[in-house]
């Protein structure tokens, strides 16, 4: 079994009196896209800088490509882009120039850099403005750049923290498409963090949730799904009061009822049954014209994970 | 090491450039002084005065202080616009970034101080044209004029670093090196010593100095 790209080992990490990161063990395969989701403040951006051998751990230990964190984070480094909290583009220089920078720091030889650098900006519609101050540009485009940034020297590893932050609906599909073609073409590992689960959820094989520093939880989209989601059924039609959603509420079977967008949304224990309940809202004098049925969603999870824990 | 080093010379040196002439008011302040120690003193020191190891004080000097002005921004203005926790990501050993950034400060106020003096000679020359050119003469001359930007530029700029790497912002690192500037220099025997003796030569006709041969 290949060796895994990072391998987390009881990591914890205190400022002072707060324990940003407790005790966190994980293990991310080599070649896959690694999702790292929680609210702000959880200890994502802490874990990628313990990772890259920017801080120091507390205790626990972490290998990093086979080099551990605490004595060879110049080798990680090395090996590694990363794309961290803030952009970190030099506003006051082209965008040329930023890639420029970057590209001479990871000894890139001149021609395959010129090179690199006109394929990178043309695929993000950036090179025709490549001479420009990136002060000038707007969020997005600045955001677009600050992704080519830890991309350019082709690195096996790349930490991105919130890479679609500021970006486009159409501008961040395509890059999701990017990041998962990289994996796919380069066997890059890549570690991501995000709000987005719909994000996660298309683009990561492993995901894992974690809340004031404290992993929660593990496993494949799938897998998460299954293990705390439980049944979601949005139910389409009229006359859905607050005394029948009251009287939903306290069925054993129903996690939660709710309107949303005018649909009555349940969300049920895994293995209840719907029929029962669609009996209960025609004799409560609801009016149910189409019923549709799914697994929920990794945002329902995440949002019961954040639930159970608080 | 070395073409680390280079790298982020080349980065901070694009960066100053940039910044000095976006049009603020600091693309400003290296022309007023070239513009004073590069005509106006001249003008007024007359050859003999210009061409000697006293007259090189000021423009070495002033021209130092300039650094004072981009020095700040080194790990303070990165810092302040999130830039440095990347840089300090990537695979940069501190020593290439530390040295790179003093390298690139010393380079742009010894550009300084060479542009001032070279604008003053051939100020001096045009006025006082008499079919030669008029060098520097003495060895204490070509010496200070060699050796004192890069030294003094090098002191302020290391100094100025260092100040800038525990600061916050740049604004911080501003006032705190401006502080300890003017707690090291005793400005009234400055002004007493040299540009006492400065304002002397502006007044006086000095006759043209012809160098030998």
């Amino acid at each position: 079994m290949a060796e895994p790209a990072i391998r987390a080992l009881g990591l914890t990490r205190t400022f002072s009196l707060v324990r940003a990161l407790d005790d966190l063990s994980i293990e991310v395969p080599a070649g896959s896209v690694f999702g790292f989701l929680g609210p702000n403040g959880a200890g994502k951006t802490t874990t990628i800088r313990l990772l890259l051998g920017l801080i120091e751990p507390t205790s626990g230990s972490a290998q990093v490509l086979g080099f551990d964190t605490r004595t060879q984070g110049a080798e990680i480094r090395a090996r590694a882009g990363a794309l961290l909290e803030h952009s970190g583009l030099y506003e006051r220089l082209s965008a040329e120039d930023n890639l420029r920078f970057y590209g001479r720091v990871a000894h890139m030889p001149k021609a395959q850099l010129d090179q690199r650098i006109q394929d990178l900006l043309t695929h993000l519609g950036l090179w025709d403005r490549r001479k420009e101050a990136v002060v000038k540009w707007s969020r997005g485009m600045k955001q677009k750049l600050a992704i080519a940034r830890p991309l350019l020297h082709r690195p096996g590893l790349v930490f991105l923290d919130e890479p679609t932050a500021g970006l486009d609906p159409v501008a961040a599909a395509n890059l999701r498409d990017d990041l998962a073609a990289l994996a796919a073409r380069q066997g890059a590992t890549i570690f991501l963090t995000t709000h987005n689960m719909a994000e996660a959820e298309k683009l990561c094989s492993l995901v894992a949730v974690i809340r004031q520093g404290k992993l929660l939880a593990v496993g494949s989209p799938a897998d998460l799904r299954s293990r705390g989601g439980g049944q979601r059924t949005e139910i389409t039609g009229r006359g859905f009061s607050d005394a029948m959603l009251a009287t939903l509420r306290q069925q054993a079977d129903v996690s939660e009822a709710l309107v949303e967008n005018g649909r009555l949304v349940l969300v049920l224990k895994n293995g209840a049954g719907v029929a029962p309940l669609i009996s209960l809202i025609v004799r409560e004098g609801g009016e149910v014209q189409e019923v549709r049925s799914g697994q929920g969603s990794l945002e329902d999870v995440f949002l019961t994970l954040m639930e159970e824990e608080k | 090491m070395t073409a680390d080093f280079a790298t982020v010379l080349w980065k901070e040196w694009k960066e100053i450039v940039m910044e000095r002439s976006a049009g603020s008011t600091g693309s400003l302040r290296p022309l007023i002084l070239i513009a004073v120690f590069g005509i106006f003193f001249p003008l007024r020191m007359g050859p003999e005065r210009f061409f000697s190891a006293a007259g090189l004080l000021a423009p070495t000097f002033f021209s130092a202080i300039v650094i004072t002005a981009v020095i700040a921004d080194s790990f303070a203005g990165e810092r302040e616009r999130h830039t440095l926790e990347t840089l300090l990501a990537s695979r940069l050993s501190d020593r290439s970034i530390l040295f790179g950034k003093i390298a690139a400060c010393m380079a742009y106020g010894w550009l300084i101080s060479i542009s001032c003096i070279l604008a003053g000679a051939i100020t001096v020359n045009i006025m006082n044209w008499h079919g030669r050119i008029l060098i520097f003469h003495d060895a204490a001359s070509w010496l200070l004029l060699l050796l004192g930007p890069p030294l003094l530029g090098g002191v302020i700029a290391t100094a100025g670093v260092l100040v800038s790497l525990h600061a916050t912002t740049v604004r911080q690192a501003q006032q705190t090196f401006g502080r300890r500037v003017r707690g090291s220099v005793d400005w009234s025997d400055f002004w007493k010593q040299h540009a006492a003796h400065g304002l002397e030569g502006m007044v006086r006709a000095d006759p043209p100095y012809l160098v030998p041969g």
